[in-house]
């Protein structure tokens, strides 16, 4: 049994999670403070991948990133990376297709804040950023840690986007969905069963400890 | 403090357009009175930065805050004031100590804290996370928090209106030693009539975004013939007896002839002249 698509896997959901964690903070902070006027529509956009076919942004993800697209061409020239069919492909991929995972519940949860916390601290003569990092944000913990568990757990399941940009080259690009789906056309059934129950129970898992902590979250403000 | 403020504000039923003017002096308390959804918080907003007028103007000691025209508006952070909201807006994730340590600006000394925990006796609860303190005792945070930059204008909106009685005289008291020690300019907004007797030297009262009255808190609050012994709406009329509404109680008066001469709705008052009791419906 191979088990390197699930350190792949790992690998790819955790710096997946932290590259959107540290980007989605000044994303909120800019949809947050500025772009109260055009919010619907910085928010469709970045829900986008959360109703798109992965099979679609996959493609456009393709169109940019391959050798002849505009980032591709722009990574090869700056930093001699290739993007496409490469593991670094995969987490510029990962971290579009999981960025409402990240972002939304962040959001709605600053946007259920009382107004009087963020026009308390402008009183007192903070400024936004300062208001963010130390009222805001630490009053919305909780969805912070939702937004990363999400993120990590869909990222190790992702399949269509990394199909389409990442194919299926072992220890680069061998996640542990795409080996679930090389074990069913080799017909190695055994395997595929494996690997399919492993990732059955890591998602029950993940869900389970969300929705425990919420619960527990409710009881105890009740 | 100068004041000139209009703005179109989105009413419960229909728009207001407020436009008022005023001036307060240094040290001076000013209430602002009016029914709910005549624009009393609007105007605090609008001096603290927090809601921009159409029009109009904010001066502060010789400073422009707003203006109109030439275009000035100083950011609510630049702008030297206090402000207590109705919900107190204590922040949750801090104790008490955090809450007036991140409040404290980084050019006053720490041991400003320590004062004025010491002026309103909540040295005790420094620990304390806002959440288990209770109503009177977070109103008295958030007025040191609001203090803690000694502004040169207190805004208060409604602070005591989710408070018991004896709470709100207490922490009365504590607002005008506070007022006193740090002689800001406050403006406070308030529903309740005794609260603003005791406190304000001045009140407006607010009605469709205007300024109807003004004056000292005893003329304005009472605005009825000094003579008038009752005033209410009639609500039954049965023969010689007439149930009245007021101020929210039920009275009932036995009037001659009651039926022939007053109708549901009705407003009567009661008044006494020298010695002579009459009553008589008010048009």
């Amino acid at each position: 049994m191979d088990w390197s698509p699930f350190w792949l896997s790992f690998k790819l959901a955790l710096i997946t999670t932290t590259l959107l964690f540290l980007l989605s903070i000044p994303l909120v902070y800019g949809i947050y403070f500025y772009g109260k006027n055009i919010r619907p529509v910085l928010k469709a956009i970045i829900s986008l991948p959360l109703v798109l076919p992965p099979t679609v942004l996959g493609y456009y993800l393709l169109i940019l990133l391959r050798p002849q697209g505009w980032l591709g061409q722009l990574s090869q020239q700056w930093f001699d990376l290739r993007l496409v069919f490469s593991f670094s492909g995969l987490v510029i991929g990962s971290v579009v297709f999981s960025l409402p995972f990240m972002v939304n519940p962040i959001l709605s949860a600053l946007e259920n804040l009382p107004n009087t916390y963020r026009e308390a601290a402008y009183t007192l003569g903070k400024s936004r950023w300062n208001t963010l990092i130390n009222v805001l944000l630490p009053n919305i913990k909780a969805s912070l840690w939702v937004g990363g568990v999400m993120t990590f757990a869909h990222t190790i399941g992702e399949f269509g986007v990394i199909l389409m940009i990442g194919g299926s080259i072992p220890d680069e690009t061998r996640v542990a969905s795409i080996a679930i789906y090389n074990e069913v056309e080799m017909l190695n059934y055994a395997n595929a069963n494996v690997y399919a129950a492993i990732l059955l129970l890591f998602s029950f898992i993940v869900l389970l400890l969300v929705y425990s902590y919420q619960h527990q979250r409710t009881r105890s403000i009740l | 403090m100068n004041v000139q403020l209009q703005k179109q504000l989105r009413g419960s039923t229909d728009p207001i357009h407020l436009n008022i003017s005023f001036d307060i002096q240094p040290g001076e308390i000013v209430a602002i009175m009016g029914p709910s959804g005549a624009g009393k918080t609007s105007i605090l907003k609008m001096i603290a930065g927090l809601l921009l007028p159409d029009q109009g103007q904010i001066s502060v000691g010789g400073q422009t805050w707003f203006s109109s025209q030439p275009r000035t508006n100083l950011r609510t952070q630049q702008r030297s004031i206090g402000y207590v909201f109705q919900d107190y807006a204590l922040f949750p994730n801090m104790s008490v100590q955090e809450n007036l340590k991140y409040a404290l600006p980084s050019d006053q000394p720490p041991s400003t804290i320590d004062e004025i925990l010491e002026l309103i006796r909540i040295q005790n609860l420094v620990d304390q996370k806002p959440t288990a303190l209770s109503g009177g005792q977070q109103q008295r945070v958030a007025l040191a928090r609001a203090l803690l930059r000694r502004p040169k204008v207190l805004l208060l909106d409604e602070p005591f209106a989710a408070l018991d009685e004896e709470m709100r005289s207490k922490l009365q008291q504590d607002l005008i030693i506070l007022h006193r020690r740090y002689q800001t300019i406050t403006v406070l907004v308030s529903h309740n009539p005794s609260e603003v007797a005791r406190l304000a030297d001045r009140a407006f009262l607010i009605q469709d975004g205007k300024v109807v009255q003004q004056g000292h808190p005893s003329t304005v609050l009472t605005n009825t013939d000094p003579n008038t012994l009752l005033e209410g709406e009639v609500l039954t009329v049965h023969n010689d007896q007439i149930t009245l509404v007021v101020k929210n109680s039920l009275s009932v008066i036995r009037v001659a002839e009651a039926s022939v001469h007053y109708q549901v709705g009705d407003m009567l008052f009661i008044s006494a002249d020298k010695y002579r009791i009459q009553q008589k419906k008010k048009t």
